[in-house]
């Protein structure tokens, strides 16, 4: 495993892989938060002449005002990011010769609120296909057709509490956390604007809110959910069955900036907190024999460790991917074997695990 | 050593006051022509006038910001003997797409003094919504807005009467709980014969009053600003004084013992520093946010900027002067002449690659 | 030490000229200049003598700031690592630890020189930004050398304190010409002295003390086999090269040095060289010959540029408390040479290395003080000294003040980047480290200046891990505070209740409940039935809870559990004030039910609450009433009176009856 690192003079909020494929990812983006005009840029990494040692370089920047709060990438290299104004904007990332570059293709604006009508901040943006759903402090939930760019349709009501993050369950099932630790769940298509279903969570003190800071749910068996908290636990959902979490780990001592699989080692869990940590989670082999005809082990309920906590103890190693960040890292991602992470420290990590 | 940006005012007539909010991100100025301006920086950090009303029947003297947890607060201080506070709000949608319009509304106005009230302060933020005003009647007077969700309701809780006309008023601005709030009161009064200008009182929170604990007497000649520094971790308050000379006192207060104010020990009062830079009168004093720097007005027309160094003595650091008849940049009197001389390095370590030969520039 | 200067600044404005004016502070960097005409208490209310006539304008003075530039916030952040690395060595750090901590700071200002000119060479930058590069490149080309300097003097000590070898290593690094040309002149091989840069190079590299690349230089001559050159080479090779590992005392190596300095002396003046005059030349020079090396320092581009290479012909074995006057010595005969007369003749670099030689250690941070970069230098490099423990600063009556100067060093650089929006993070790990660090902590965070609640929760994070409570409890209450503003009612009362503050808790509790006694609206449902154990922040919300509870039960229709919660609530002895009108109207349908849902105990203490709060209250507000005249009385004023009146009629009846009722069916159970 090696580690490359590159300062950035900005703090980073969030960061993604542009896909490519039959190849490891070279290619990211960074957004910013913190600074008088913060910058979408794209970064390609290439070897250099040491061994092992990548040169990270931006190739391309557009900038703006106001926090990137959200940055995802869909249709392989098309980019939607969305900043604290309440601005979405979806770019084009092209290979053009050698190197790659943002072109904006359109926006919306003033995505979020208040009741009388004054902006409020957006927090960010979650997709699924060409769809993107964006929720802020105004509680809003706008879902947006990023191939149109326009609002489909939006929940102006979606949360009392400030949304701090929101999934994609499936197409039409859309879950999000709030501030005060209560997730609900929105059938995005329904007439009806009510929650369908609401659960709220508890930390080590009942008297204290958690919030909810992260979800993703598990690439291959997607009513598993887990969610990271402000008290750096993660929380596992059985969307079957919500209403409990199935199982409940303290992990980081500070909060989780962010959580995910790996898409296509759906053995593999990574999680990031504001205490600079990053951590992998690794299914151990199993002992039970392998069915020849299955790809990965995890595919069913019966012998998905995250399903039952025991199994997880038993079953999970963590490991650290990285040491001595002192700040939070925002955000990282995950192509092949290649990771990508940045935060508050003003640098991004490289991190390759082959 | 600085760069400066030009903000038109707008005011018909010299301006009396310049306030910054907390974070100073906006700012008030009030004036002689009766208004108010309220002030934000738009999307290209320039500052443009958000509010601009006419709040007063007479000269507008000063004006005080809330802290921010109250909302966003004002109150105003005028020669028409009144004092009023003023809230921001947002109006009414006009059109679905347009932003709604932010006004400030008046509150309530104050109207106790007989005279021209010469300065308003609110409180630290810890003691509630409180405000003091100062009036040439010599009266300090204190109100309280026990409901913090409706600013319309202002009670006179305390009127506190120093016999001189006051012309400024200050809280002390320390943490630390187990101190008694203070507030140091100046009088302008011009005869020296009155005695002390500057005075000392001490909330006593079992008493519910306000007692006189001293009166400098160190300070004869009028009083015409004065300010408590932050405290930032100090255990002593520092207090500067604008008179005809600048005075920087040392207050160490004691911790309450007895129950009424003045029977415990004694204020302790040292002299840390006093200035006869401005040569004469001195007008205003403002700290910086951690009570490391101080800004004077004098009456030879300059600002001079103190600064404490680390062996905790005062040094005027800076002057500002206005002139009308330079080049519109800035110049320095004194600047360096002395330049440096470079020559051709290589990193041999570490890096690769030279580094070519730098211009001869002077150290600033 | 020489005094500050007092700066003057002028403001190109007619009124504060005419007017004078005055200063206030924005926050830690700027300054808010305005014309200011006095007044006093009894000045009166009329139109000053400048209205009108001249633009009333406000200036903001902004303290210049380097690291906004996006190079120099690399640096800036890189070495914020390196400096937190070196808070975790906590002084214990060895000698190797700190060397390698010094050369990671000056490879990443290396890192930066190369950037900055990369970025110059780029042909699209306009020339402002040339200039302004060229100027930072000069600034922190100085760090880097008078930094370099005081890594060998001060923290990279050689054992016995002796100096020579590394300021030669100094030298050859910030005058690296004669090397690198040696290296191509090396490609040459034979026809080396063909160039014309044979003999000033190799004249270069024996004034630098590189014995052996000048030799083998030599070697490569194309007479290189004469016997004129092979002397040479005889003498160069045999010249004693003083060592401290070598096991040479000092009088066994200087009885060596003087032998080889009387034979070689000797063959100079046999002429054994006079056929090579260049040759000859550069044997003068390694046996220290005065005049040979004053027409050599007419060469030089600076002072300091061969004093190295002198100190290692003449005195190899100088120790470190020695080369002040070295290097003073040294200073005056170029000085000299060079027909330099008074004190003019040195530039602020000059005079800052002569500063490091003279370990005159309050010189040299004063002077790095004002080199233009924000006080980074002279704060990373004091704070580096300090934990190697070479700092030594003589303050008043003799005592090392470098604690003390650390302190306040940190304290301002600390304060300095908290003020910018942009770096109050960074701020944050300076003013940890500093005695009053703390309290300015306390202030400077609660004044970053947050646009959103992500924000918000960043500075409430930084708190919350250095124990700051009182910070974390002023932002959330601020969050509140425009939250209520927004009409976010839900979301103000979770920042109110993450503030730990039960008055703000039940200020805005009030405000849900006197807003349900107007409008018979509850708000922010989602919000109030997910509090759950948050609650006992403050007793007012446990009663919002538990009527919103109430409510649920209602609408659910489960009558009895309602009936239930009611008369807790008329029990619980938190009930506010204002809020027993809307509590009895409650009871109302659940006392008219057909079936009774109230016992006949509990209507009884319906009744009991009814006589006992209620009445009472509207006798005080009448009474008020008709002392304030016309003015609505406070505790009612949601209500007319009346209705009020109607009302407890009402209760009164509908108690009645459920009594009957109740009674009834109490009766019959029994029997």
């Amino acid at each position: 495993m090696t580690v490359n690192s590159c300062f950035t003079s900005e703090k980073i909020s969030k960061i993604r892989w542009i896909h490519e494929e039959y190849q490891d990812a070279n290619t990211f983006v960074t957004g910013s938060w913190g600074s008088a005009r913060n910058n979408i840029k794209v970064w390609s990494i290439a070897d250099s002449n040491y061994a092992k040692e990548f040169s990270i370089k931006c190739v391309d920047k557009h900038s703006t005002i106001g926090d990137v709060t959200g940055l995802e990438v869909f249709n392989k290299n098309s980019l939607a990011a969305v900043t604290v104004e309440g601005l979405l904007q979806v770019f084009n990332v092209d290979k053009i010769t050698d190197n790659f570059s943002l072109s904006r293709r359109g926006g919306v604006e003033n995505l979020h609120k208040f009741k009388r009508g004054n902006r409020a901040p957006c927090n960010g943006i979650c997709v699924y296909d060409d769809y993107a759903a964006t929720f802020g402090e105004d509680g809003r939930l706008n879902i947006l057709s990023l191939a149109d760019l326009c609002i489909l349709h939006d929940i102006a009501e979606g949360d009392n509490c400030s949304v701090t993050t929101a999934l994609f369950a499936n197409s039409k099932e859309i879950l999000t956390g709030n501030r005060m630790g209560v997730i609900k769940q929105f059938d995005v298509r329904s007439k009806n604007k009510e929650a369908l279903s609401t659960f709220p969570i508890s930390g080590n003190d009942e008297r204290k809110s958690v919030a909810i800071t992260n979800m993703c749910c598990h690439p291959t068996q997607k009513h598993i959910v887990i969610s990271g908290t402000e008290e750096g636990s993660l929380m596992v959902w059985d969307l079957r069955k919500i209403g409990f979490p199935i199982s409940c780990f303290k992990a980081h001592a500070q909060a989780i900036t962010e959580i995910g699989f790996h898409k296509t080692q759906p053995s593999r869990l990574f999680t990031a907190s504001e205490g600079g940590e990053f951590w992998q989670w690794v299914q151990q082999e199993t002992s039970f024999p392998l069915n020849q005809s299955q790809a990965f082990p995890s595919e069913s309920d019966s012998n998905n460790p995250w399903l039952d906590s025991k199994r997880t103890k038993n079953q999970i190693n963590v490991t650290s991917l990285i040491t001595g960040v002192r700040r939070a890292i925002n955000s990282f991602d995950v192509h092949g074997s290649h990771l990508a992470c940045g935060g508050d420290n003003e640098a991004v990590y490289i991190i390759a695990t082959e | 050593m600085f760069d400066t940006e030009t903000i038109r005012a707008d005011h018909k007539d010299v301006i009396h006051d310049v306030n910054y909010d907390y974070y100073g991100k906006r700012m008030a100025t009030c004036s002689s022509d009766q208004t108010v301006k309220v002030w934000d920086k738009d999307e290209n950090n320039k500052w443009v006038v958000s509010s601009s009303w006419k709040a007063h029947s007479g000269s507008i003297w000063r004006l005080s910001w809330a802290h921010p947890e109250f909302g966003q607060v004002i109150a105003t201080c005028s020669f028409d003997r009144t004092v009023s506070v003023w809230e921001e709000n947002l109006g009414d949608k006009v059109t679905p797409t347009m932003a709604p319009m932010k006004r400030w509304t008046r509150r309530t106005t104050l109207v106790d003094s007989r005279t021209s009230v010469t300065d308003v302060k609110f409180a630290p933020k810890h003691l509630g919504l409180l405000l003091a005003t100062a009036s040439a009647d010599g009266i300090i007077r204190i109100y309280e807005a026990p409901d913090i969700m409706n600013l319309s309701q202002w009670s006179l809780q305390h009127e506190i009467s120093c016999k001189l006309p006051l012309s400024c008023l200050s809280w002390s601005k320390s943490l630390f709980r187990l101190h008694a709030p203070l507030i140091a009161a100046g009088s302008d009064e011009s005869s020296p014969t009155s005695g002390g200008k500057v005075f000392i009182f001490e909330y006593s929170e079992n008493a519910r009053k306000w007692t006189k604990v001293e009166t400098v007497s160190a300070v004869v000649e009028p009083v015409h600003d004065i300010a408590f520094a932050p405290t930032a971790g100090r255990s002593y308050h520092i207090l500067a004084i604008a008179s005809k000379d600048l005075h920087i006192l040392h207050l160490k207060q004691p911790l309450p013992v007895g129950n009424e104010p003045g029977t415990g020990p004694r204020l302790e009062i040292q002299s840390s520093a006093q200035f006869t830079d401005h040569y004469c009168h001195v007008w205003r004093v403002c700290w910086n946010i951690t009570g490391t720097m101080l800004a004077s007005t004098g009456d030879d027309g300059s600002a001079r900027i103190w600064k404490m160094n680390y062996m905790k003595n005062w040094k005027c650091a800076a002057v500002v002067k206005g002139d009308g008849n330079q080049s519109p940049t800035e110049t320095f009197l004194q600047s360096q002449q002395s330049s440096m001389n470079v020559s051709t390095p290589t990193t041999k370590y570490y890096k690769k690659g030279t580094i070519a030969n730098p211009s001869q520039v002077p150290w600033h | 030490m020489e005094e500050d200067p007092v700066i003057t600044f002028t403001i190109n404005d007619e009124l504060c000229r005419r007017a004078g004016l005055t200063a206030k502070w924005i926050n830690g960097h700027q300054l808010s200049v305005a014309a200011y005409n006095p007044i006093t208490s009894t000045t009166k209310d009329r139109v000053s003598d400048f209205a009108g006539q001249n633009e009333v304008n406000i200036f903001h003075l902004t303290t210049e700031f380097i690291f906004e530039e996006p190079i120099l916030r690399c640096l800036i952040a890189e070495a914020n690592g390196v400096y937190l690395a070196v808070q975790d060595l906590k002084r214990q750090g060895t000698q190797s630890d700190y060397v390698k901590i010094s050369r990671t700071y000056r490879s990443i200002i290396r890192a930066c020189l190369e950037k900055l000119e990369e970025e110059i060479s780029n042909e699209e930058i306009s020339e402002e930004v040339k200039i302004r590069f060229q100027n930072y490149i000069t600034i922190f080309y100085s760090i880097e050398c008078v930094w370099h300097l005081c890594e060998i003097l001060y923290i990279d000590t050689a054992p016995s304190n002796i100096v020579v070898p590394q300021l030669l290593e100094w030298t050859r690094f910030h005058f690296p010409s004669y090397e690198r040309i040696a290296t191509e002149l090396l490609l040459y091989e034979r026809e080396a002295n063909t160039s014309e840069d044979y003999w000033p190079t190799v004249k270069g590299l024996i004034l630098q003390g590189q014995i052996e690349v000048a030799r083998a230089i030599l070697q490569l001559h194309s007479l290189s086999e004469t016997t004129a050159f092979k002397m040479a080479e005889q003498i160069l090779k045999t010249m004693p090269v003083y060592n401290v590992y070598g096991g040479l005392s000092i009088q066994k190596f200087r009885s060596q040095w003087h032998y080889w300095l009387t034979d070689t002396e000797l063959k100079l003046s046999a002429g054994i060289l006079s056929s090579e005059p260049e040759l000859e030349e550069i044997v003068k020079l390694i046996t220290g010959n005065q005049y040979s090396w004053n027409q050599q320092i007419k060469q030089s581009t600076c002072w300091y540029e061969f004093l190295s290479g002198y100190l290692f012909y003449t005195e190899p074995a100088c120790k470190y408390f020695e080369l002040g006057s070295f290097a003073n010595l040294w200073i005056n005969r170029w000085a000299n040479e060079m027909g330099f007369t008074g004190s003019g003749f040195l530039k602020q670099l000059d005079r800052v290395i002569l500063s490091v030689m003279e370990n005159d250690m309050n010189q040299v941070l004063h002077s790095i003080q004002k080199i233009g970069d924000n006080q980074w230098f002279v704060t990373h490099l004091t704070d580096l000294l300090y934990h190697c423990g070479q700092l030594q600063v003589m303050g008043e009556q003799k005592k090392n003040i470098a604690f003390s100067l650390r302190d306040a060093l940190l304290y301002e650089f600390g304060s300095a980047l908290m003020s910018r929006d942009s770096l109050w993070m960074m701020g944050v790990d300076y003013l940890e480290q500093c005695s009053e660090g703390a309290a300015a902590m306390e202030l400077l965070l609660t004044k970053v200046p947050v646009e959103n609640e992500r924000q918000a929760l960043k500075v409430i994070e930084v708190a919350k891990q250095r124990g700051l409570s009182s910070v974390e409890r002023e932002i959330c209450r601020v969050q509140a505070t425009r939250s209520m503003a927004n009409e976010r009612y839900g979301n103000a009362l979770e920042w109110a209740i993450r503030s730990k503050d039960a008055g703000a808790v039940t200020a805005i509790t009030d405000f849900f409940l006197t807003n349900y006694s107007k409008t018979g609206e509850m708000l922010c449902p989602d919000v109030l039935g997910n509090i759950g154990g948050k609650m006992f922040i403050s007793p007012r919300l446990v009663f919002l809870v538990k009527y919103f509870d109430f409510h649920q039960f209602y609408k659910r229709r489960e009558f009895i559990e309602a009936a239930k919660l009611l008369v807790n609530l008329l029990n619980s002895k938190i009930t506010p004030e204002y809020f027993w009108p809307s509590l009895l109207i409650d009871s109302i349908p659940l006392l008219e039910s057909k079936d009774p849902k109230m016992p006949s105990k509990e209507t009884f203490v319906i009744l009991q609450h009814l006589e006992m709060e209620l009445t009472p209250l509207i006798e005080r507000s009448k009474k008020q009433m008709e002392k304030a005249g016309d003015k609505q009385p406070h505790i009612l004023k949601d209500y007319r009176m009346e209705n009020i009146d109607e009302i407890v009629k009402l209760i009164r009846l509908a108690c009645a009856r459920n009594l009957a009722r109740a009674i009834v069916i109490e009766n019959t159970f029994i029997s």
